[in-house]
């Protein structure tokens, strides 16, 4: 179908801002992110057949991304281009906005992010970061609706300390 | 889990009925430590958005779409409107006479960018503040962080941004010339990457300032001395090569005692 491939592209272009806060979300700034994003649309393309039109493309190739994340499945090396924690606000991701104020508490967040567990940070990211509904997120999960909330308040809490520098 | 931060969490995501987010409300006011554990998870959801916020405010454009496979990354690599024009400039002469340490690569000269050569404005939302030098603004940081030099990324405003050439100065730090165009800017200038990030060292002229203005005016179709002080200030070395750059971008510029070739 070559016109619902064309169409597709144009749609995944409207949605890349999105799906690549949502893919840096996952894996931190930088390149993992976009390595991420990137294998994403390529699973996308090669499987537009089963993209329903009339679903929504952002639920669709955000399960794609988690899907890709959590087997492992994607063939760029996103977990072999992790970088040290330290070291990353320093990376690409972070656009070189002169934030000086403010800079160390992003890198704080950052880390704080860094540190969840898989499923609270793509919650996280769902959820607070893109301002899914705990409805679509549970979809997208694959979760229940009801385990949304309490893991929501999980990751919150663990960034709480991570920010304020008593967790862990 | 207690079900008191599961609450704090369905009032934050804003799914509690409002009944319980009436109650909820009444429970903060008398709970002084409840208001404040809401407010300081509040601020921590706002950090979190504002330290994932960058893909939002970068405009996708051919370099990032053959990034991610949505182009064949050959459309990025000739620009059709770029035409060579080969060390378009020389030092002033007053600076040295070591011209080749100047010299400078080709610039991008579309048919837009040509015709603009009598320099326009600054008129508005000038990106490059309102002095000679200071913080580059964010569009120019980004583009100046992530583009390799001779891709112009275009902005929702339409302003065009080019990162011309890269070169290390003397003092370790990492420099990139650009140009500006569309929207309501032109000109170009140098920044170079410090520690708070890039800095402008130069703004080239432009011309077509309002009256009164302060803005510097020149006549059109002058070649760009202005920049040439800030090479000889800066004793920049030769243009960096495409594979220097690419490192760099992966560095983030970071400065170096150790200069990339």
């Amino acid at each position: 179908m070559h016109h619902g491939e064309t169409d597709l592209r144009t749609q995944i272009v409207t949605l890349l801002p999105r799906l690549r806060r949502f893919c840096a979300a996952l894996t931190r700034n930088g390149d993992a992110g976009d390595d991420l994003c990137q294998a994403t649309i390529e699973r996308a393309l090669m499987r537009a057949d089963q993209f329903e039109p009339g679903t929504r493309l952002d639920s669709w190739m955000f399960r794609i991304a988690r899907n890709l994340l959590i087997d492992g499945a994607r063939r760029t090396r996103t977990r072999g281009t992790e970088i040290d924690i330290d070291d990353s606000f320093d990376i690409v991701g972070d656009d070189g906005v002169a934030i000086v104020e403010g800079r160390s508490d992003l890198a704080r967040a950052e880390q704080a992010m860094a540190r969840l567990s898989e499923d609270q940070r793509a919650l996280m990211a769902l959820v607070v970061i893109d301002g899914q509904s705990y409805k679509d997120a549970a979809e997208i999960m694959e979760i229940p609706i009801g385990t949304v909330m309490s893991r929501l308040a999980r990751a919150r809490r663990a960034i709480d300390q991570a920010v304020r520098g008593t967790g862990q | 889990m207690s079900s008191s931060e599961e609450r704090i969490t369905a009032w934050l995501d804003g799914t509690l009925s409002p009944a319980e987010a009436a109650q909820f409300k009444a429970d903060m006011e008398r709970d002084p430590s409840l208001a404040e554990q809401v407010k300081a998870w509040q601020s921590n959801d706002a950090l979190v958005r504002q330290a994932f916020a960058a893909p939002m405010r970068q405009e996708p454009d051919d370099a990032l779409l053959a990034r991610m496979g949505l182009i064949p990354p050959a459309s990025v690599e000739s620009p059709s409107n770029v035409v060579e024009l080969a060390a378009r400039r020389r030092p002033a002469a007053a600076s040295n006479d070591n011209n080749s340490r100047h010299w400078r690569w080709a610039l991008p000269i579309g048919g837009a960018f040509a015709a603009s050569m009598a320099f326009a404005l600054f008129l508005t939302g000038n990106p490059l503040g309102s002095g000679g030098q200071g913080d580059a603004d964010q569009q120019i940081a980004a583009v100046l962080d992530t583009q390799p030099s001779r891709l112009t990324r275009t902005f929702p405003d339409g302003t065009k941004i080019t990162p011309t050439l890269s070169f290390a100065a003397a003092d370790g730090r990492y420099c990139r010339e650009f140009a500006l165009s569309g929207g309501n800017v032109s000109g170009g200038g140098i920044a170079c990457k410090g520690s708070s990030g890039w800095k402008i060292e130069a703004r080239s002229p432009t011309s077509a300032a309002p009256a009164g203005s302060d803005r510097i005016v020149t006549a059109g179709g002058r070649n760009d001395d202005s920049l040439d002080e800030a090479y000889a200030r800066l004793s920049a070395s030769d243009p960096l090569s495409a594979d220097a750059e690419k490192k760099l971008i992966a560095t983030a510029w970071k400065k170096s005692s150790k200069i990339e070739k």
